[in-house]
């Protein structure tokens, strides 16, 4: 098997790109009337809900996908397994659109964004705030993993004598000295943002006692691990369906003995923490809240049974069914703990609008654009047989 | 090596910062001067002068009520243009307990604030009197607070392209002049009051122990999520949940999510250790990591 990258070529402006592109400036288009008039004609947003599905589906629920460039970045070159090298790219680079996402929507949902250049004023930072800890990390994150992705950049330019090239050809030796700092941050920074995503509610009183713990930032953080995983095999799947080629099933098998192991310590931690502070009966209401709870547990399971045993994991099918189960397990916990699980007091309800719909989709399907016209002009993904190329057009 | 040791000075120093920032606000313990606003339910009549002062001093529009074609300033709840209210409580379940009473909300002014332990740039903040404040220019409209508060005090406008946070600051800008706050001074039958916050919590128990059967026994603020300074007394039967003061228990809302964020994030010396430890790794897999001998490989890698 190689392990080269190369850019699958092909044009841009397929029927796929376009129509994500229409998505994408629906959302460009309502995002404007937000900056002009306010969140109020394009949300459901509300002094008792003031976070809709915006930060949970667009900052967390992304991010926890985005975190394949972490779990990979920590499988790699922490614990060692050099081995999967060639899906660290792709899930680098679908890390860093995931983050984009994220930081864009934060930034169309802040009311008062044209303060937010103090952020990085050390001096006014509160050390208290948990919020503060996510932004600094997110944003320095960001920054850390274009930085990660760009050797496929540099790669790619530096045969040309343009100005690009000579700059390529002078950055690209010195940033793969200095990766290793680079690729410690990017394992750190995520470690502590995206545990800090769940630490965000422990101040809350309003979400549900089935979600609220001392121990959310953990959850958060094994949650984060295991849709990571998840993303990076639904990705790889679904680029080698597209492309026609054979499933990647050297790597991924090994990968996939993880996951149980997260879950497994996720149900500890969330059923004896629910157990020691005697909130267990919670668990036998008829009410949403037990509803959902129920619904996580389950996806979590059956997404791990799923993986149990040596030829299951290597059944391509099987492992995208339970990467399937499993992404749905994380993105429902994060929900759950952002909106499902949250109570105001007072008369309060929340529904999404179509703007804020529209507005999620417009960044997501962007940020496909965007992955579609660097997989194909950048070499990003490994290179498959030659024969198979004309598939890129899809 | 030079890069890593800059890298880790700056965490100190950014954590150091954060720190002492954190120092400063205090956990515990009011400044001297901490003033307070006790109200006392059984002398309130509901006639919402409080709420028409509240609305001059600081400037805020009136909330007109469709029902009657806009003639009626008639808010129902704390809102962005509206800092204080009064609620009618009706005791619909023929419960024990007066048919009727008022209550009036406005930021408690907690010992130890959520909403300040939640704001990013301290736009919130604990200031001359223990007065919470807000200072627009140091927020980003990121809401925190509104999730943060047990309360529901801040309040958004969700209509403007240029909002801001709305919240009693119990009229910092009077208190600094030497006089009291415009709810205070207005109303006409003394329900609420202003002072020290230790006068009145005095005179809080004198009332409760001079007529023990006219009174809830309980001063709610005292001790409530680490102690609020606005103090509340009902009317006996009506305990403080039926009026919208959640029971929060003694302890400071902000508490256990302060503690796991200081015992982590103190000085920055976990984070700055555990990058230590995670270059130093990075570095040895690196070196060690089967080469190929083509920079142009999916991993990065690169023959050094």
């Amino acid at each position: 098997m190689s392990t080269r990258a190369e850019p699958l070529g092909g044009p841009i402006f397929t029927r796929a790109f376009l129509v994500l592109l229409a998505f994408g400036l629906i959302g460009l288009g309502l995002i404007g009337i937000r900056f002009f008039f306010g969140l109020a004609p394009i949300s459901n947003l509300s002094d008792g809900y003031p976070w809709g599905i915006w930060k949970p589906l667009n900052v967390v629920i992304a991010t926890g996908i985005g975190a394949g460039g972490y779990a990979m970045a920590l499988v790699v070159y922490v614990f060692n397994r050099g081995k999967y090298h060639e899906l660290v790219r792709p899930a680098l680079l679908a890390s860093a659109l995931a983050y984009a996402i994220g930081g864009t929507s934060v930034m169309v949902d802040l009311g008062r964004w044209w303060n937010v250049w103090r952020l990085p004023l050390v001096w006014l930072w509160n050390g208290h705030s948990v919020l503060l800890e996510v932004s600094i990390c997110v944003i320095t994150y960001s920054i850390v993993l274009w930085v990660e992705v760009s050797p496929a950049f540099w790669d790619r330019l530096k045969g040309n004598q343009t100005l690009a090239g000579r700059f390529a050809r002078w950055f690209g030796p010195r940033l793969q000295k200095a990766l290793p700092f680079v690729i410690a941050l990017g394992v750190l920074l995520p470690t502590m943002h995206q545990s800090s995503l769940g630490g965000l509610f422990m101040v809350s009183t309003y979400l549900h006692p089935l979600w609220h713990s001392g121990f959310l930032p953990l959850l958060f953080l094994i949650s984060c691990l295991v849709m990571g995983y998840s993303g990076v095999v639904i990705q790889d799947g679904l680029t080698r369906l597209i492309l026609g080629r054979p499933q990647e099933n050297e790597l991924l098998p090994r990968l996939s003995r993880l996951p149980p192991w997260l879950v497994l310590a996720y149900l500890a931690l969330r059923f004896g923490d629910l157990a020691f502070k005697g909130r267990l009966g919670l668990l036998l209401n008829t009410d949403r809240f037990a509803f959902f709870f129920w619904v996580e547990i389950g996806l979590a399971l059956a997404g791990s049974a799923l993986l149990l045993g040596e030829e299951h994991r290597r059944n391509p099918g099987r492992r995208f069914l339970a990467a399937m189960m499993l992404i749905l397990f994380g993105a429902l916990y994060r929900f759950d703990t952002y909106l499902i699980g949250i109570v105001p007091r007072g008369d309060w309800h929340y529904f999404p609008s179509v703007g804020e719909i529209f507005v999620s989709l417009g960044l997501w399907a962007l940020a496909g654009c965007v992955f579609m016209v660097v997989v194909k002009r950048f070499p990003v993904l490994a290179a498959g047989p030659p024969h198979k190329r004309k598939l890129a057009h899809a | 090596m030079e890069r890593r040791r800059f890298l880790q000075s700056l965490a100190v120093m950014g954590g150091a910062t954060a720190f002492g920032r954190a120092a400063r606000a205090g956990e515990n313990g009011l400044p001297p001067d901490a003033v307070g606003m006790l109200y006392d339910s059984t002398l309130c009549i509901g006639c919402k002068a409080c709420v028409v002062k509240c609305r001059e001093v600081n400037k805020l529009s009136p909330q007109r009520t469709k029902k009657d074609g806009g003639l009626h300033d008639m808010q129902t709840d704390l809102d962005f243009d509206t800092m204080t209210v009064i609620k009618l409580y009706q005791n619909h379940e023929g419960a024990e307990g007066p048919p009727t009473a008022f209550i009036k909300q406005q930021c408690m002014h907690c010992i130890d604030p959520a909403c300040v332990s939640a704001c990013m740039l301290g736009a919130l903040q604990k200031r001359e009197f223990g007065v919470v404040t807000y200072r627009p220019d140091l927020c980003v409209g990121c809401r925190y607070c509104q999730i943060a508060c047990p309360f529901g005090v801040p309040k958004f406008d969700f209509g403007s392209a240029t909002p801001a946070i709305a919240k009693c600051e119990m009229c910092m800008p009077r208190l600094k002049q030497g006089k009291q706050p415009a709810c205070t001074e207005v109303c006409p039958r003394k329900a609420i009051i202003f002072g020290k916050r230790e006068a009145l919590l005095q005179e809080a128990h004198g009332r409760l122990a001079r007529q023990p059967r006219r009174y809830f026994p309980k001063v709610y603020g005292e001790h409530d999520a680490g102690g609020t300074q606005v103090l509340y007394l009902n009317p006996a039967g009506l305990p403080f949940e039926k009026v919208g003061l959640p029971a929060l228990g003694d302890q400071s809302v902000p508490h256990l999510s302060n503690t796991i964020q200081d015992s982590v994030y103190q000085g920055m010396l976990t984070p700055a250790a555990l990058y230590a430890a995670l270059v130093f790794v990075v570095r040895r897999n690196k070196k060690n990591e089967p080469n190929h001998g083509d920079a142009n490989e999916a991993g990065n890698e690169h023959q050094s």
